[in-house]
């Protein structure tokens, strides 16, 4: 009895000599505009996290993460291109990984668009110098969406299982992709945090999201995910602010897509079980010219677990296009 | 030491039991009996929970509960929450009684990523009609954590963030207010007790992901 007594009042004596749950840097890292040694960059209104690799006069490829709200870290594999004559950039999108934080409001697809015009600004030298998208996940999804609403903008785009190009599609891969078992230990990591973190600041939330990430690589799930892959920081915000927008207004990504003349190269994991050739050829058929390429021994994440055979697709196909 | 226990659990009684068993009082159970409940639903995640009641020697029906719940799931208990507190009748008239509930809580979760532990004070009001065979009464209540001790795993220092700082947090680790409804049917020495409700956090702009609960619960009373 005695000792539960004094267990009982050390933890209300450490209660007293607590940490803040939102002081930036204890739980989550500090974002770009908290930490002034991080690699940043200014555009359309907002610091982002951002790095580039290579020549800066060669063909510009810019990486385009997951999520929404996830970050660049897990696709850093996408560097090694600078050693194939391309200029790499990889930045952290609005409001996600280590870019500056915003209120949901703010949140739209077009935005999105737009920063991504302005890093392209930012980084092309010259009008000739070509660009090509990189996309994974959420990323192949927007680089979708940037090729539909600029045709002409874009030399060239590798699409790494986009999640659906119009709502449609991306409510058929999220039925099959993220299925709860009211009972796992999986599901409860998820459900029971809420009880414990609910409020309302970024360095929270981001923290929240974060905590939830081993649902994706749960044992035997079905996007073939093999265990963790880093991160910096999740950007809770944003993903609730595009998960509204997706459902409140929809979106169709692949309206003009047949009028953008480039072959586009679609890859997708072997063991990805919710994509598969036949959704990942449903997907690709709305560009004209499409090559699918079948990535082996892996799943969802195939850039950070398997680039090396990654590599050896993509390559080819951006060197037919330099 | 009795008497500093008794202090502490008063302590954590009157910093503002959420989610303890509700009983049938309609017949003021009698004192020194003990209550035995267990309970099956969903609070945030499914969850089974088992709690100690025992009716105080107090004029007024008081009952000092304790007791445990925990969600499903392969890992047994490294998610819990452990209660303690007071619930009894704070008002009366004939079938209508107005009963409140104070007590304290540790709630514990474990993941690969990290382990929580967070101290937190409770409260509930519940008012209703209490009938020897059956009671029906509204309840609302509030949650608040009030600190919380973080410590990250290998994997979240390794995959995320690597300095992350390990330790107590403070001073509000999440709040929720809840509204519902509690029924019950009673017989021989046991009660039914079925409640849902509704959770809707006070200290963020998002909910819960499932903000309802329910829990289908049974009271077995020993004298």
């Amino acid at each position: 009895m005695n000792k539960i007594v004094i267990v009982v009042l050390i933890a209300l004596l450490a209660a007293g000599c607590r940490q803040a749950f939102d002081e930036p840097g204890n739980l989550v890292p500090k974002t770009v505009d908290e930490d002034a040694s991080l690699p940043a960059i200014n555009v359309n209104g907002t610091l982002l996290h951002a790095e580039s690799y290579g020549n800066p006069d060669s063909p510009m490829v810019v990486f385009l993460h997951g999520g929404p709200g996830a970050d660049y870290r897990n696709g850093l594999n996408v560097r090694e291109l600078a050693a194939y004559g391309y200029f790499v950039v990889l930045y952290d999108q609005r409001g996600t990984g280590l870019s500056q934080r915003h209120p949901k409001e703010q949140f739209s697809i077009q935005l999105y668009l737009d920063d991504l015009s302005a890093v392209i600004a930012l980084y092309r030298t010259s009008p000739a110098q070509k660009v090509f998208l990189f996309g994974h996940s959420w990323g192949a999804m927007l680089t979708a969406a940037y090729i539909n609403a600029y045709p002409d903008r874009i030399d060239g785009a590798i699409l790494a299982e986009p999640g659906g190009l119009n709502k449609t599609l991306l409510d058929a891969y999220g039925t099959t992709s993220r299925k709860l078992g009211l009972l796992a230990e999986t599901t409860n990591n998820v459900l029971y945090a809420e009880k414990f973190l609910s409020r309302n600041e970024h360095e929270i939330l981001d923290y929240k999201l974060g905590l939830q990430s081993p649902f994706s690589y749960a044992e035997n799930n079905d996007e073939g995910i093999e265990g963790p892959s880093p991160f910096w920081r999740n950007g809770a915000v944003s993903l609730a602010a595009m998960l509204d927008i997706a459902e409140n207004e929809g979106f169709d990504f692949t309206t003009q897509l047949a009028a953008y003349p480039t072959k586009v190269l679609f890859i997708y994991g072997e063991n990805n079980r919710s994509y598969g050739e036949t959704f990942a050829r449903k997907e690709a058929s709305f560009f004209p010219a499409y090559e699918l390429a079948r990535i082996e021994d892996t799943g969802h994440e195939m850039i950070y677990f398997k680039w090396d055979k990654v590599l050896p697709v993509v390559l080819p196909y951006l060197n037919a296009l330099k | 030491m009795k008497k500093i226990l008794l202090s502490l659990l008063l302590c954590l009684a009157l910093t503002p039991v959420l989610y303890g068993q509700s009983y049938n009082w309609a017949d003021a159970l009698p004192r020194a009996t003990h209550i035995v409940s267990a309970q099956l639903g969903w609070e945030y995640a499914a969850i089974a929970g088992l709690s100690y009641g025992y009716r105080l020697p107090t004029c007024r029906p008081l009952v000092f509960q304790a007791g445990i719940s925990a969600p499903f799931g392969q890992s047994a208990l490294d998610d819990f929450t452990l209660q303690a507190g007071l619930r009894g009748v704070a008002w009366e008239r004939h079938h209508l009684k107005a009963i409140l509930a104070l007590g304290g809580s540790y709630q514990h979760y474990a993941s690969e990523l990290v382990r929580i532990g967070t101290l937190g004070a409770e409260l509930q009001a519940e008012l209703g009609i209490y009938r020897p065979r059956w009671f029906v009464a509204g309840e609302t209540g509030l949650h608040l954590g009030l600190a919380a001790r973080l410590r990250h795993s290998e994997i979240y220092t390794q995959t995320i963030y690597a300095t992350a700082r390990d330790g107590w947090y403070g001073p509000v680790s999440g709040g929720f207010v809840h509204g519902g409804i509690q029924t019950g049917y009673s017989f021989k020495r046991s009660d039914l007790v079925f409640r849902i409700g509704y959770l809707q956090s006070v200290t963020s702009g998002t909910n819960a992901l499932i903000p309802y609960y329910t829990t289908l619960g049974y009271n077995w009373r020993i004298q």
